[in-house]
């Protein structure tokens, strides 16, 4: 793998993660599909066109690992139920009202249906046109409009009883 | 109220996006100025993507990804050692499943009777017990499932986890796969991997989800 290739997949490590831990939402679990999704991504470097954007080849090989893993997954007693308590990382913010209250976002993201999730991390947190996350993920811009909007009232009428709501989330 | 009505979640949705060119963007937000009811709906819209910006913070990156970057995308898991029992009916079944596990996830500890062991050992509990075994291991019943080679059972044995199958023509259990699911803090395949493999397993020999306990008790009383 040419080192430029290397550098910028190394650069988007950070993204990837994110990523990775609003589909998982554990913080180990999204490391383990990250790292699955690059071993991937290297074995299969041919199939990357160069000139295209990076970021949205490996949200894509991101998706597909983690659709595959689920669609996989059995109804097993959970070994470790700790970790399936954890919440992801801590926020770096100082106040606790602040961290319960946007813990309390990442547990409404995860009683979302997948599909909808990935496209709230595309658009919402990675910042993606529609258009960029219809072409990503094959399938008409209005479906991922249509998923979206349905994913952010689900999101707000499941937020809407946190006595800690604000106008704009939180104070910055 | 009919001046909402004009004006559609979709549209609301595009401009917190972003996605509204900055005409149609200035006529919505002028609207939405203008009534508060809307103004309230399109709050759900940028509130959501506010707040899940603030949820999913960029975080350092841990260094076994920097280290997957860059190896050579080959991943790092002990051998493979294919330890089977080919009972008459299901061999062709889990020689087929266990080509899946390329790059292998068969581990070294113990040998074929301890795993037969941990099978008959587990024989008689329902998901969820565990049993301290002779070797100091902590074995504990984690899904039973019904195949098409009968009754099969996912057993985590400390980080170890095997799936064993009743022989139905010997009586007994034959161990199907062991994988070492690993643990946090070394370079040992990712647990998410074996659960992988063990679900592909699964899924060859049709199993279908985890019996509830009632079914359970009735499938290892048979």
């Amino acid at each position: 793998m040419p080192s430029d290739r290397r550098n910028e997949l190394i650069r988007l490590l950070p993204r990837l993660r994110r990523f990775a831990c609003g589909l998982t939402g554990a913080a180990d679990q999204a490391d383990d599909l990250v790292q699955i999704s690059i071993e991937k991504a290297l074995r299969n470097l041919d199939s990357f066109a160069v000139g295209t954007r990076m970021d949205a080849w490996m949200f894509r090989i991101i998706r597909n690992t983690w659709i595959d893993m689920i669609r996989a997954r059995r109804n097993t007693v959970a070994y470790d139920t700790e970790a399936a308590d954890t919440i992801i990382g801590s926020d770096g913010r100082t106040t606790t009202e602040a961290r319960l209250h946007l813990a309390e976002v990442r547990r409404a993201m995860q009683g979302l249906p997948d599909d909808q999730r990935i496209v709230l991390m595309l658009v919402c947190v990675e910042g993606m046109r529609y258009r960029e996350v219809a072409e990503m993920l094959d399938i008409p811009e209005g479906t991922v409009m249509s998923r979206l909007s349905r994913a952010r009232l689900a999101l707000a009428d499941k937020l809407k009883d946190t006595p800690l709501r604000t106008e704009k989330g939180i104070d910055r | 109220m009919t001046r909402q009505d004009k004006v559609s979640d979709d549209m609301l949705m595009a401009l917190a996006d972003g996605e509204l060119n900055e005409i149609e963007a200035d006529r919505l937000r002028r609207l939405i100025a203008a009534d508060p009811a809307l103004a309230a709906r399109y709050r759900a819209f940028a509130t959501t993507r506010s707040l899940l910006q603030d949820a999913y913070p960029l975080e350092p990156v841990p260094e076994r990804l920097m280290a997957a970057v860059m190896a050579d995308g080959v991943p790092k898991v002990a051998p493979l050692r294919r330890q089977m029992a080919p009972a008459a009916g299901w061999g062709m079944a889990m020689a087929a499943a266990l080509v899946l596990a390329v790059g292998g996830f068969f581990v070294g500890r113990g040998t074929g009777p301890d795993q037969v062991n941990v099978a008959a050992a587990t024989a008689d509990l329902l998901t969820g017990a565990e049993i301290r075994l002779a070797d100091g291991s902590t074995a504990r019943v984690l899904g039973s499932y019904d195949t098409d080679i009968g009754l099969c059972r996912l057993i985590g044995q400390d980080d170890l986890r095997h799936v064993v199958c009743r022989d139905s023509r010997a009586g007994g259990w034959v161990t199907a796969l062991s994988v070492d699911a690993g643990s946090a803090d070394n370079f040992m395949p990712a647990s998410d991997l074996s659960v992988a493999v063990i679900d592909r397993l699964l899924d060859d020999v049709g199993a279908g989800p985890a019996l509830d306990p009632v079914a359970e008790r009735g499938a290892l009383m048979r």
